[in-house]
């Protein structure tokens, strides 16, 4: 077969073509992949939530400024903490982690959700805040790197990924802490600073 | 037979879309912090270049010459957005660490430059062929950079520890590695094809 010439009729009806081929594709691609990328994603986060507060039998979830929380209990009711899912602008465009408060509003785990950091630089926030957030106890003052005057030791070629990640835990301690009535004595706790 | 092993054996060898051609360069450099990473960007470079390859062979003389360069960009921004919605859905370990870097698929000149001067001029079997050849040899230079870099920067290969993090320099996995790496590699494989002649 001889190739169509460049006059308007052939162009525009073989771009037309490949366009209406082209999204017919896609839909049919996505009508199969929606239900397992959904799948997907409500898996990780409950393995996400799980790695956070290993007790949990029961989520109890609603949505502050945004962020969604995860009051979990155990099965006979009690309360054992909450998960709260918080988005801050890393490097890469935004992240969301989820950080999870034990009982008495400590930090207990954070997880990543998604991210779009720099391979080998700012993803390596995955593991890196273990420690500096195991350091934190109600009352102290908002994280924040070293470089900034605070006391948690930024990641190495990736300080805007670190900064961006103690935002992200700043603001989910911000809604634990103001939203979350002590379970003892029934007051609120308010941070130090800020 | 011969002839068509030789398309193979060309886009891994004397074609090598990364150590010969230098084309594709973001993705090199961008995505070879490790050697999983590399393999991976490596296999899905592939998938697109075999896809859009076959389709744009058979589709040749239905895209008039004046709007191929749309025509072929359509197609394999669609093969680039399918297999990234399946890394969503079936591999998302991968589709987390290469996930930045699979869009990028779609500007990548080695796909577009195989499209324009072999698919749009050859059979669609020897396409696939071709396809499957530079998707090999890119793979396989992805692999090797990220292998050197993921040794010399972290003492890792392939995730396993070969010597202490602390004797591992930084800087191969930064970009400037990259390059001296990636140069490295290139003087290394000439100075063995110029000592075979």
């Amino acid at each position: 077969m001889k190739k169509l010439p460049s006059t308007i009729l052939p162009m525009l009806l073989s771009l037309t073509c490949v366009c209406l081929l082209a999204g017919t594709l896609l839909g049919v691609v996505h009508y199969f992949t929606e239900e397992p990328i959904a799948a997907t994603e409500k898996i990780q986060q409950e393995k996400a939530i799980k790695a956070v507060l290993p007790k949990y039998k029961k989520l109890e979830t609603d949505t502050i400024n945004g962020m969604p929380r995860h009051k979990a209990f155990t099965k006979s009711g009690e309360y054992v903490g909450v998960a709260i899912e918080s988005t801050a602008d890393g490097f890469g465009g935004p992240f969301t982690i989820i950080v999870g408060f034990d009982a008495t509003n400590e930090i207990c785990g954070y997880q990543v959700l998604k991210h779009q950091e720099t391979p080998g630089l700012g993803s390596k926030m995955t593991d890196w805040f273990v420690e500096a957030l195991a350091e934190w106890t109600p009352g102290d003052k908002p994280l924040s790197v070293k470089k900034d005057g605070g006391s948690v030791e930024a990641i190495t070629a990736a300080t805007i990924s670190s900064r961006a990640f103690l935002v992200a835990v700043n603001q989910a301690i911000g809604i634990c802490i103001d939203q979350n009535v002590d379970q003892t004595t029934g007051a609120t706790r308010k941070m130090k600073g800020n | 037979m011969n002839k068509k092993l030789n398309i193979i054996t060309n886009g891994i060898w004397n074609e090598n879309p990364t150590f010969v051609l230098l084309l594709g360069m973001c993705p090199t450099l961008g995505t070879t912090t490790s050697a999983i990473n590399g393999m991976g960007m490596g296999l899905a470079t592939a998938f697109v270049l075999i896809c859009s390859n076959l389709v744009i062979s058979l589709l040749k003389n239905l895209i008039p010459d004046k709007v191929h360069i749309p025509a072929y960009i359509v197609i394999i921004a669609s093969f680039v957005t399918i297999l990234q919605l399946c890394m969503q859905a079936w591999l998302p370990e991968l589709n987390a660490s290469l996930g930045l870097f699979i869009p990028l698929i779609v500007v990548n000149c080695i796909v577009l430059g195989r499209a324009e001067t072999f698919a749009a001029k050859n059979s669609p079997f020897d396409s696939i062929l071709d396809g499957l050849g530079i998707g090999l040899g890119f793979t396989l230079a992805l692999t090797l950079l990220g292998a050197v870099r993921e040794l010399l920067g972290s003492g890792r290969l392939f995730g396993y520890s070969v010597f202490p993090e602390t004797y591992g320099s930084l800087i191969f996995i930064l970009a400037p590695g990259a390059f001296i790496a990636l140069g490295l590699l290139i003087a290394i494989i000439n100075h063995i094809k110029s000592n075979a002649q």
